[in-house]
C-alpha cells in the first residue's frame, strides 16, 4: 500500500490491518503513544497519538485507524503538534511531577513524550487532592497520583492474567484505577505477578518491598558498608540479558560479565550465579517427578512446577485442591538461600546470622516468596534476606557512578558460581521443562541423548504441548509436558486437566507471558510500539544462544552440584535434601 | 427504603437469572436500598467475575449508592429549565436548612439530599423538587422550606 | 391477530377516540396548540396509554400490517423516501442507517438487534418521556417494523431509570402487544417473530451515546468505544445493531401506513417532517411543541410560546442541551433545522429550547453546561476527562472576576482541541456552549474580566440592595448572617454592601421582593 506521510510517499509492506501508528513507525516517524499495546485490545484513551488524516474533520488516534491505499497523513502539522502538546499538558496537570526522584525517570513514556513536545507542565493547574499511595503488605506499590488512566493495567490483569482485580472506579475526572471498595491490593485476589507494573507507562505502578517499603535499598547500602556483615548476591538467569538495557545497551545483550563486575564494584562480598540453584532444582524436581510419575493417588495425575510465586499465589488461592500436585521442590531462589546459610556458611566459617543473602530478580513478587511462612529451612534464620529487582539495581549502579557499559567482564565467585545451560534457560518460558527433561530423560533412558534441545517447548505461544520423546508412563501412555505462561492460559490448562479433556504429566507455569524474561521488574519496554512481550523476545533468544554454546548443558553434570550432594546433601530427595530444599504449600484467602 | 434482613442466599436466588451484572446491581439497590459488600460478593459469585469488576461497574452509575439514604430522600432537579428558574438557590437553602450538602444524610437519618439530580423531564413545570414520592412543581425556596419543616414536625410528633 | 381483527377493534373504539380528540381540541384551542403540527405527538394526552384498543383505533399497528406485506427492502426504501433523520440529535438519515444494518446482516449471516434509545438525558428535553408514557405502542410498532426491515428478532428499549411511569407504561404495552399477537412468534400470521425487552439506565448521561448504550445493555460500565466499528456493523454482543431514538421510531408507523409523503411533504430542504421541541425557561407557555422543520425561532417563542413573561427582555435561546449552543435574540429569524443550527455554532440535539432573558448570565450558562459535562464524562479519554475540568476552572475564574483576557484565549483554544481530539460525541460537543457563548456574547465575558456581571447573576460580581418597595417589616434583618442589614421595625432599612457576603438568604424572605440583585 502507498501512503503519504507529511508530504512524502511511502510503500508499506504487509499493510493489511496495519494501523497508522505502526505504519509510521515502520518508516521511522514515531508518533508518541501512551495507552497502546498490541495484545491488550484497542483502548484509544490517551489521545496523545492523534494525527490529521485527509477527509476526516477531526484529529484521529493513529492507534485506531488502519491505513488505506492513498491515505494522506500528517503527524507534525501545527494543528497536530498543538493538540498533542495540549493533551500531554492536560495529563501533566493531573500527574505528580517528581521526576528527579521517580523510579521511572529514565524510561517514563509520559516524560519522554512531554519532553519531545516541549510541554509546559504549569499550563494547567492541578485540580485534585493528592491521595495516599497504596503499598500496604503488597509487593506492588500503587500511586494514583501518577496514574494517567491509560487502562493498560486493567486490561492485562483481566485478559492475560484473568485475575481482574484492577478496575476503574468512579466516573469522569474523579475516576481512579483501584480495587473493589477502593481498598488495598492485599485485600483482593491479587497474585502480585507484576504484569500490571510491566505494562504501566509511568510510575503509577511499581515494585515495592512489604517489610522495608522504600527503605530496603537504604538497608542494603548499610549492610554493604558494614564490615561485620558478609553480603552475598545471586543473580537470576534472565537478569544477565536484560540489565544492560538500563544503560542504553540493546535488549538481549549478554552482559553477564559486566553485571558481575558492577556488583563487585557496588561492594558485594561475593557474586554468585543463581543458575547453579536452578541446576539443584532440576535434580530435586527431576527425582520428585520420576517418583511421583506412576504413583498419583487423586484424580489429577500431573506435577505442576512451583518456582513462580505469582503462579503459586494463584493456584493456592483459586485451586487449593491442586496443592498435592504442586512440586514440593523449592524455587532456585530459596534453594540457593538455604544452601548459602548452611553449606556455604560452614565452608567459609561465618555465622549464618552474619550473612546477608541478596537476590537479583526480574520479578516483582520474589520477596513474597522469601517472606512466605515456613519457607525457611530453619525458622530462626532467613534464607533470603532481600530481593532487589533489576530496575532497582540499575538505579543503584547509576547512583554509585559505575560506568556499566565500559566495564570489563568479571567472573562469578566460587564455590557457588558454576552453572549449566539448563540452569540458564530457566529464565524463559519452557526452560524449566526443557532443563528437567534433559536430566529426567537421560535418567529414565539410562544413557546420554544426542539431541538435548526440545524446540516444541520454546517460543512465545502461551500454551505449548509436547510428547516427551518416546518415554511412556506405566499405562503405556506417552509422557506429555505442557508449558504455560500467563495465568489465563494456566486456567485453561487446569480446566482441561480437571475435566479430563487433556492429560499432562508435567506442567510448567509461569505467570508472566514469556516467562521471567518478561518479568514485572525488568527494564521497561522502550519501543514506540508496545506489545505484551516487550524485550522478552531478544532476551530469550540470547539465553538459548548462550545455552547452545555452553559446554555444560545438563544440570546433573554440573561438578559443583555433584560436589555439594557428595559433601553435604546426600542424595537428591533424600532426608537432608527434603529438609532444606523442599517445602509445602497452603491455601490462601481470596478476599481479606 | 431497603431491607437489610434479606440473606445472601435469598438475594443470590433472586439474581440468578438476571441478564447482566448491571441489572443484578439494580436488584441489589432495590432490595437493600444501597449496594452492600455482601451484594457485590454475591453478584461476583453468580456472574463468575471478580468483585473489582462488579464494584467498578456499580461506581460508574450514579443511581447506585453505597451507604443508606435518609428516610425522606430529597431531589432538586438541576435540568437546564429548572436551573434557569432558580433551582440552585432552592438547593442551597435546603442544604442550609438541613445542615448537609447534596449527597449527604442528616445525622438522625431522616433526610438525605440526592447528589446531582439530573433533569427529571418535566421542564414545563420547572423548578421541580421531589421528596420521596411527592413531586413539587413550579416551586420555590419558601414553599420547600415549609414542606421540610412540616415533615420535621410530623416526625417529631410521631416519635413522641 | 389478523388485519380483519385489527379493523374490528378499530371500528369498535373509533368513536371513543374521536370523542377524546374532540374534547382535547376544544380544551386546547389556544395559539400554543393551534400553531403546532402534531404528528409524533398525535396521541399524546388524548388516548389512554394503557389501552391497546385505543391505539389501534388511531390506525395503530396498521403500519406494521402493511409493512409485513411488502419486502424488507421496500420498507427501507419508504423510510428513506420519507426523509426522516434521527431525532436523537445527530440527524443521521434514518433509512440509510436501516440500510447499513440490513447490509451487515446479509454480509455476516447473523441476526441484528433493534434498540430504542430512550435514555433522554439532555437536561431540558422531555419529549421521549411524553411519547413513552402516553403513546408507547407507537414505539413498539416501529421497532417491530424495524426488526422486520433489518433482520432482527429481538429488541431492547433502554429507558432512563428516572422515568418510572414511562417504564411502567412501555412494559404494560409490551405485555398487551404480546397478548394480541403483535409481538412474539408469527406476528400477524407472517413468518416473522420479534420480541422486546425493557432495560433501565442507572444514572449516566453518556449512556445515550450509542456505543456506551450498548456497553450498558451488556452490563458493563457505560464507556463509549472508538468508531469504527459502528454499531450497524458490530454493536450489541458484536452483532449488527440498529439504534434509533424514541421520537424517530414513533413517526415510523404512520410513515409506513400513510406513505412517505406523510413526512416529507412538510419541513425544509433536506430536513423533512416535524420536530418536537421542549420549550422551557423564561417563557409564558412552556411545554412540548411539535412544529415543521424550518420554523423560525421567533414563531416558536412568540406565536406559540407567548413570549417572555414579567416584562423581561428575551436574550437568547439555548438549543441542543449540553452539546448545543446559545442563539442570540437578534438571530431569532433563523429557520430551525439540523443544518441551519449547525451553521450558527449550535446543534438541534434532541430538541431542548430553553429561553433565557436578561437575568440569565451567559458565562453562568456556559459554566452550568460544562459542569454537567464534567459530571457526566465517562472519564476514559484525556481531553474530555481533564480538559472539561480545566474549562470549568477557567469559567469559574471568570465568574469570580479573577480572569484575564488571556484566559479567554485559553478557553477558546482548549475548547477547540477538546472537540478535535475526544473519543465520543459527548466530549466532541461538550465545549459547544462555551464556544457559542464566546461567539455571540463575547462582550459579557469581557465585562466579567472587568469585574462586572451584566445579568447580575454571578454571585461574586453582584451586590444586593433594598429598593423603594421595602415596607420596613424587618423580616430580613435577623436572617443576614453578617448583620449587613440595618434598620428597626417600621424604620428605613439599609443594606451595607461593604459587609454583605452575597449569600442571598435575605432576598427570598422579603414579602414584597424589595431586595434585588444588581451587578456591581
Amino acid at each position: 500500500m502507498k501512503i503519504n506521510v507529511n508530504g512524502n510517499e511511502y510503500e508499506i509492506k504487509g499493510a493489511s490491518g496495519k494501523t497508522v501508528l505502526e505504519a509510521c513507525a515502520d518508516i521511522g516517524v514515531n508518533i508518541p503513544n501512551l495507552c497502546y499495546s498490541k495484545n491488550l485490545g484497542l483502548l484509544s484513551s490517551c489521545r496523545a497519538c492523534v494525527v490529521e488524516i485527509e477527509g476526516r474533520w477531526n484529529l484521529v488516534p493513529a492507534c485506531g485507524v488502519n491505513i488505506a491505499d492513498g491515505m494522506i497523513i500528517k503527524t507534525n502539522s501545527p494543528r497536530v503538534l498543538d493538540a498533542r502538546k495540549t493533551v500531554l499538558e492536560l495529563l501533566l496537570s493531573d500527574h505528580e511531577l517528581d521526576c528527579l526522584k521517580c523510579s521511572r525517570t529514565s524510561d517514563c513514556r509520559l516524560k519522554k513524550a512531554s519532553e519531545d513536545a516541549q510541554c509546559d507542565a504549569k499550563r494547567f493547574a492541578r485540580d485534585k487532592e493528592f491521595v495516599t499511595v497504596d503499598q500496604k503488605n503488597d509487593y506492588i506499590r500503587r500511586n494514583p497520583n501518577k496514574c494517567i488512566m491509560c487502562g493498560r493495567c486493567v486490561k492485562v490483569c483481566a485478559i492475560h492474567q484473568q485475575v481482574d482485580v484492577l478496575a476503574v472506579n468512579g466516573r469522569g475526572f474523579e475516576s481512579t484505577v483501584g480495587v473493589a471498595w477502593d481498598k488495598e491490593l492485599g485485600s483482593v485476589p491479587c497474585i502480585t505477578c507484576g504484569q500490571c507494573v510491566a505494562n504501566c507507562p509511568t510510575a503509577a505502578l511499581e515494585e515495592a518491598q512489604a517489610t522495608n517499603r522504600h527503605d530496603h535499598l537504604q538497608l542494603l547500602k548499610e549492610k554493604i558498608a558494614d564490615d561485620k556483615t558478609h553480603v552475598i548476591i545471586a543473580t537470576a538467569p534472565s537478569t544477565r540479558v536484560a540489565i544492560g538495557e538500563g544503560f542504553g545497551m540493546k535488549s538481549g545483550t549478554n552482559v553477564q560479565g559486566k553485571m558481575v563486575t558492577a556488583l563487585k564494584k557496588l561492594g558485594f562480598d561475593r557474586i554468585f550465579d543463581l543458575n547453579l540453584a536452578a541446576d539443584f532444582t532440576i535434580m530435586e524436581e527431576g527425582v520428585e517427578f520420576i517418583s511421583k510419575l506412576d504413583n498419583w493417588e487423586g484424580e489429577v495425575k500431573t506435577l505442576f512446577t512451583s518456582c513462580c510465586p505469582g503462579w503459586i499465589n494463584y493456584v493456592t488461592m483459586m485451586h487449593p485442591d491442586l496443592i498435592p500436585n504442586i512440586s514440593t521442590t523449592k524455587s532456585p531462589q530459596q534453594i540457593f538461600g538455604a544452601l548459602a546459610k548452611t553449606y556455604y556458611a560452614d565452608k567459609i566459617d561465618i555465622e549464618p546470622k552474619n550473612i546477608f543473602m541478596v537476590m537479583l530478580m526480574p520479578c516483582v513478587t520474589k520477596s513474597s516468596e522469601a517472606n512466605r511462612k515456613g519457607i525457611d529451612a530453619n525458622s530462626r534464620i532467613k534464607d533470603v534476606d532481600m530481593v532487589v529487582t533489576v530496575r532497582e539495581m540499575i538505579r543503584l549502579i547509576k547512583e554509585s557512578g559505575i560506568d556499566f557499559k565500559n566495564l570489563d567482564d568479571g567472573k562469578y565467585d566460587d564455590p557457588m558460581g558454576l552453572s549449566s545451560g539448563a540452569g540458564l534457560i530457566f529464565g524463559t518460558t519452557g526452560g524449566v521443562t526443557e532443563a528437567a527433561l534433559r536430566t529426567v530423560c537421560e535418567h529414565i533412558m539410562g544413557k546420554k541423548m544426542e539431541n538435548i534441545e526440545f524446540h516444541d517447548l520454546r517460543g512465545e505461544k502461551g500454551i505449548k504441548v509436547a510428547n516427551v520423546r518416546d518415554l511412556k508412563d506405566k499405562n503405556g501412555n506417552n509422557i506429555r509436558a505442557a508449558v504455560v505462561s500467563g495465568i489465563t492460559n494456566a486456567e485453561r490448562v487446569i480446566q482441561d486437566i480437571k475435566s479430563g479433556y487433556e492429560h499432562y504429566h508435567y506442567v510448567e507455569v509461569m505467570a508472566c507471558p514469556g516467562g521471567c524474561v518478561n518479568g514485572g521488574a525488568m527494564p521497561a519496554h522502550d519501543a514506540i510500539i508496545q506489545d505484551n512481550f516487550g524485550n522478552a523476545r531478544n532476551r530469550s533468544k540470547t539465553i538459548y544462544n548462550m545455552d547452545q554454546y555452553n559446554n555444560l548443558r545438563r544440570s546433573h553434570e554440573n561438578p559443583v552440584v555433584k560436589q555439594i550432594y557428595d559433601e553435604f546433601l546426600g542424595k537428591p530427595n533424600g532426608k537432608k535434601a527434603h529438609e532444606l530444599l523442599h517445602t509445602t504449600h497452603t491455601p490462601r484467602k481470596k478476599y481479606n | 427504603m431497603g431491607d437489610l434482613t434479606v440473606t445472601k442466599s435469598a438475594f443470590k436466588k433472586r439474581i440468578t437469572n438476571e441478564p447482566s451484572i448491571l441489572t443484578a446491581l439494580q436488584q441489589a439497590q432495590e432490595v437493600y436500598g444501597y449496594i452492600t459488600p455482601d451484594a457485590v460478593a454475591v453478584v461476583a459469585d453468580v456472574f463468575e467475575v471478580s468483585q473489582s469488576r462488579v464494584y467498578s461497574t456499580a461506581t460508574f452509575y450514579h443511581q447506585f449508592t453505597f451507604a443508606p439514604r435518609g428516610k425522606h430522600v430529597i431531589s432538586v432537579c438541576m435540568g437546564t429549565a429548572c436551573y434557569v428558574l432558580g433551582a440552585q438557590e432552592i438547593l442551597n437553602a435546603i442544604e442550609d436548612e438541613l445542615g448537609i450538602k447534596a449527597g449527604g444524610v442528616t445525622t438522625d437519618g431522616l433526610f438525605s439530599i440526592e447528589h446531582n439530580t439530573r433533569c427529571v423531564g418535566d421542564c414545563a413545570s420547572a423548578p421541580i423538587v421531589i421528596i420521596g414520592e411527592r413531586w413539587f412543581n413550579k416551586t420555590n425556596t419558601t414553599k420547600m422550606l415549609a414542606v421540610i419543616r412540616k415533615i420535621k414536625k410530623d416526625e417529631q410528633e410521631g416519635a413522641q | 391477530m389478523t388485519k380483519k381483527k385489527l379493523e374490528e377493534i378499530k371500528d369498535k373504539y373509533s368513536s371513543i377516540v374521536d370523542d377524546k380528540w374532540t374534547q382535547w381540541s376544544q380544551k386546547n384551542d389556544t395559539p400554543f396548540f393551534n400553531n403546532q403540527v402534531r404528528k409524533v405527538l398525535r396521541n399524546v394526552d388524548i388516548i389512554d396509554p394503557l389501552s391497546i384498543h385505543e391505539y389501534i383505533a388511531t390506525d395503530g399497528y396498521f403500519g406494521l400490517e402493511k409493512s409485513l406485506k411488502i419486502t424488507p427492502e421496500k420498507v427501507i426504501e419508504i423510510v428513506q423516501k420519507s426523509g426522516m433523520r434521527g431525532r436523537g440529535g445527530a440527524g443521521f438519515p434514518t433509512g440509510k442507517k436501516w440500510q447499513f444494518v440490513r447490509e451487515s446482516v446479509q454480509n455476516s449471516g447473523t441476526e441484528a438487534y433493534v434498540v430504542c434509545n430512550a435514555d433522554e438525558g439532555d437536561p431540558g428535553a422531555f419529549m421521549d418521556r411524553a411519547i413513552l408514557e402516553n403513546d408507547p405502542h407507537s414505539v413498539i410498532e416501529a421497532m417491530t417494523i424495524a426488526g422486520y426491515a433489518v433482520g432482527a428478532t429481538k429488541g431492547y428499549v433502554y429507558v432512563r431509570a428516572e422515568y418510572p411511569i414511562a417504564v411502567k407504561n412501555i412494559r404494560h404495552a409490551i405485555t398487551a402487544a404480546r397478548k394480541y399477537g403483535l409481538l412474539g412468534e408469527n406476528i400477524l400470521g407472517k413468518d416473522f417473530s420479534f420480541d422486546l425487552e425493557v432495560r433501565l439506565g442507572a444514572g449516566a448521561f453518556v449512556c445515550g451515546e450509542e456505543t456506551a448504550l450498548i456497553a450498558s445493555i451488556e452490563g458493563k460500565r457505560g464507556e463509549p468505544t472508538p468508531r469504527p466499528p459502528f454499531p450497524s456493523t458490530k454493536g450489541l454482543y458484536g452483532k449488527p445493531t440498529l439504534i434509533n431514538n424514541v421520537e424517530t421510531f414513533s413517526a415510523i408507523p404512520m410513515i409506513m401506513f400513510k406513505g412517505p409523503t406523510y413526512w416529507n411533504k412538510i419541513g425544509s430542504k433536506n430536513n423533512a417532517g416535524t420536530k418536537v421541541f421542549a420549550l422551557a425557561g423564561n417563557i409564558a407557555n412552556a411545554g412540548l411543541v411539535e412544529v415543521p422543520m424550518g420554523i423560525t425561532i421567533n414563531e416558536i417563542i412568540n406565536d406559540i410560546g407567548g413570549g417572555v413573561p414579567n416584562g423581561k427582555k428575551v436574550k437568547a435561546v439555548q438549543t441542543g442541551g449540553p452539546s448545543g449552543g446559545c442563539i442570540p435574540a437578534n438571530m431569532f429569524d433563523l429557520k430551525i433545522d439540523f443544518d441551519s443550527l449547525q451553521r450558527v455554532g449550535s446543534i438541534l440535539g434532541s430538541g431542548g429550547l430553553v429561553v433565557m432573558d436578561e437575568t440569565n448570565c451567559m458565562v453562568d450558562v456556559a459554566k452550568f453546561f460544562i459542569q454537567f459535562s464534567v459530571d457526566e464524562s465517562c472519564g476514559k479519554c484525556t481531553p474530555c476527562r481533564i480538559g472539561n475540568k480545566k474549562l470549568l476552572g477557567i469559567l469559574d475564574k471568570i465568574s469570580l472576576g479573577n480572569a484575564k483576557m488571556k484566559d479567554l484565549v485559553e478557553l477558546e483554544n482548549l475548547s477547540k482541541i477538546i472537540i478535535n481530539t475526544s473519543l465520543c460525541g459527548l466530549g466532541m460537543s461538550s465545549p459547544n456552549p462555551v464556544l457559542s457563548t464566546l461567539k455571540h456574547f463575547r462582550k459579557e465575558y469581557v465585562e466579567h474580566i472587568k469585574g462586572h456581571c451584566p445579568a447580575a447573576a454571578c454571585k461574586k460580581l453582584v451586590t444586593y440592595e433594598i429598593n423603594e418597595k421595602c415596607i420596613n417589616c424587618n423580616r430580613c434583618v435577623p436572617v443576614c448572617p453578617v448583620n449587613a442589614i440595618k434598620g428597626e421595625l417600621k424604620e428605613d432599612h439599609f443594606l451595607d454592601k461593604e459587609i454583605c457576603v452575597k449569600c442571598g438568604k435575605c432576598a427570598p424572605i422579603c414579602p414584597v421582593n424589595a431586595i434585588i440583585k444588581v451587578s456591581k
